[in-house]
């Protein structure tokens, strides 16, 4: 499988951890990523975001706003009713703790859930995004499997529309 | 009746299978829920409340406790659908639990409603007493007020009683502990607990009993009959407690008609519940034929000067609108004056105060046959206020109508 990410998610994204940023609050935001599958290909088109809020020093402890995603989940469907929940996603920068319990909450609504960590203040150059899914993994001194993320191959990719977009946000940028 | 968002926590671990309770302590907890639940709406329309698991929930080995089932909101059917789907797994997390609840409120949508949570413990509780006093110090420091239940589990109590006093402070910021030992009905003892009992101590609203079958009759099989029942019960009472005597009113400000039902209403409240005693129950909260007839009751007791105060009475009330205040100021000017009788319906007596009771009941005629053949009726068989024999029938005519009209 490779997962496609489409610009307009990276900038929803960055938008949304610079939104969180002003505010004051410094750690890492979460939303759901919307898309389709075709072919082995997950094609990750749009995203929004999510109330989420977890405890500093306890990571086990953290709270995100279902009723808001379904609310918000059945407003989307009504502009576009192909884009499905295919994952969620993360500004890390990395993985952590409560992830696995996180996708949890959603593969309810989509059980090949994925999860992308976009990383909004990346260092240095390359893909900012990594797709993981998760899978089990049975241990072989006989513990109860559990859960882990596996990697995903992930790329930018855009359709024509897009790039045209896309171009334009670059002339601007280099411009200033 | 203040603003509230509350997060009620419900116990699901294994040990809620225990049948000490009846029939198990998983359904007498979610009676108890329901209980809260309509308190809590009931008392301000605008209330919020949501639903959270405190025990681990196993899926795929990752640990899920602290879930929270239901957001706060207002609506019944979301909360109840959700509560009586509840598995029954796992062992208590308390920390985690409140943690998550903490966390929930944060995020309420009300920001100017006061949070709350409402924690049930039905099992041995396990945790670090450092850990405890911090998360009592959060809390109280986050003004978020808490109240626990404790039910069918002793060994944790002393711990609870130290949480709460931690949390309660020097100021008492209304946390409560309720223990309720094994065998006893769960939704009765929370009853009169001040967990349903907001802090004027306006209680529990009428159109619910305690227990589902209380009575001996379902107020949801049979509403009518469960509140005429309830009713009587309370007419008892009531007579019972007028021979106790009641203190004056100190006096209510003249209430004008046209100022906000609700505002009349709150002073009302106050004044009828830090001077009588009497009303524990919510004048407003009853349905409008129940405050009929607690009207009527109450005018009873004052049998000499009815007439004029009626009088008084039915001026004032002449351009108010709707029964509402019409019952309130009934009962106002009822409490101003001081008197004992026992008889029943003596106000009854005045056609006049009849006629006007009538006219503002919704979908009476005043002029229709059998209300007029009523006040007929009282015209003819009394020259003078103490005639009560018909003023029974008289009474039965005017419930009977009022429940025909229901």
């Amino acid at each position: 499988e490779k997962v496609v990410v489409h610009p307009l998610v990276l900038l929803s994204v960055v938008d949304h951890f610079n939104r969180m940023g002003k505010i004051g609050n410094s750690q890492r935001v979460v939303g759901v990523l919307l898309g389709s599958l075709t072919n082995k290909i997950l094609d990750v088109s749009n995203s929004f975001a999510l109330p989420f809020d977890e405890e500093e020093k306890e990571k086990d402890v953290w709270f995100l706003d279902h009723e808001y995603l379904e609310n918000m989940y059945t407003m989307f469907r009504k502009v576009n009713a192909r884009e499905r929940i295919v994952g969620w996603y993360h500004t890390g920068p990395k993985l952590h703790r409560n992830d696995i319990s996180i996708n949890e909450l959603i593969r309810e609504y989509h059980p090949d859930s994925v999860l992308v960590i976009v990383d909004a203040k990346p260092k240095d150059l390359g893909l900012p995004t990594e797709a993981y899914i998760a899978v089990e993994e049975i241990h072989d001194d006989g513990s109860p499997a559990s859960k882990t993320f596996e990697h995903l191959p992930s790329e930018i990719g855009a359709e024509e529309a897009e790039e045209v977009g896309v171009e334009h946000l670059l002339r601007l940028v280099k411009a200033n | 009746m203040p603003l509230e968002s509350t997060i009620i926590c419900v116990d699901n671990s294994d040990f809620m299978r225990d049948g000490d309770f009846i029939p198990t302590r998983m359904q007498a907890q979610q009676d108890a829920v329901s209980l809260i639940f309509h308190a809590k709406t009931r008392s301000n329309p605008e209330n919020n409340v949501g639903l959270l698991t405190l025990s681990e929930h196993n899926q795929y080995y990752c640990y899920f406790s602290g879930r929270v089932v239901t957001q706060l909101t207002s609506d019944v059917g979301k909360v109840f659908s959700k509560l009586h789907l509840l598995p029954i797994e796992g062992k208590l997390d308390f920390c985690k639990g409140i943690k998550v609840a903490n966390l929930a409120l944060k995020h309420r949508q009300g920001k100017n409603h006061r949070p709350r949570i409402v924690v049930f413990v039905g099992s041995p509780l396990e945790v670090d007493p450092n850990e405890f006093t911090k998360l009592a110090k959060r809390l109280k420091k986050e003004k978020v007020s808490i109240d626990i239940v404790v039910f069918g589990e002793e060994s944790s109590r002393e711990k609870f009683e130290e949480f709460i006093t931690v949390i309660n402070g020097k100021e008492n910021t209304n946390c409560h502990l309720i223990c309720v030992p094994s065998g006893a009905n769960l939704p009765d003892t929370i009853i009169n607990t001040p967990i349903i009992q907001s802090e004027d101590g306006s209680g529990l609203p009428n159109g619910y009993a305690a227990s589902a079958f209380a009575f001996g009759v379902n107020p949801e099989d049979d509403p009518e009959l469960a509140m005429a029942l309830r009713i009587s019960m309370e007419e008892q009472r009531r007579v019972q407690e007028a021979e106790i005597g009641r203190g004056t009113v100190g006096e209510e400000a003249q209430l004008n008609p046209s100022t906000n039902i609700a505002s009349s209403v709150q002073q009302i409240d106050a004044t009828v519940n830090t001077a009588t005693g009497n009303n524990d129950m919510d004048v407003t909260q009853l349905t409008e034929d129940e405050q009929i007839a607690l009207a009527i009751e109450m005018s009873m007791k004052q049998a000499a000067s009815g007439h004029t105060n009626d009088v008084e009475m039915k001026e004032e009330t002449a351009d108010s609108a709707g029964t509402l205040s019409n019952i309130q100021q009934t009962s106002k000017t009822n409490e101003n004056t001081q008197q004992n009788t026992d008889s029943f319906a003596v106000s009854l007596n005045d056609p006049q105060f009849l006629r006007d009771v009538l006219r503002d009941l919704p979908g009476v005629d005043v002029d229709s046959e059998a209300v007029r053949a009523a006040l007929e009726q009282v015209h003819q068989q009394q020259p003078n206020k103490d005639a009560e024999d018909k003023d029974d029938n008289d009474k039965s005519n005017v419930t009977k109508k009022k429940k025909d009209e229901k």
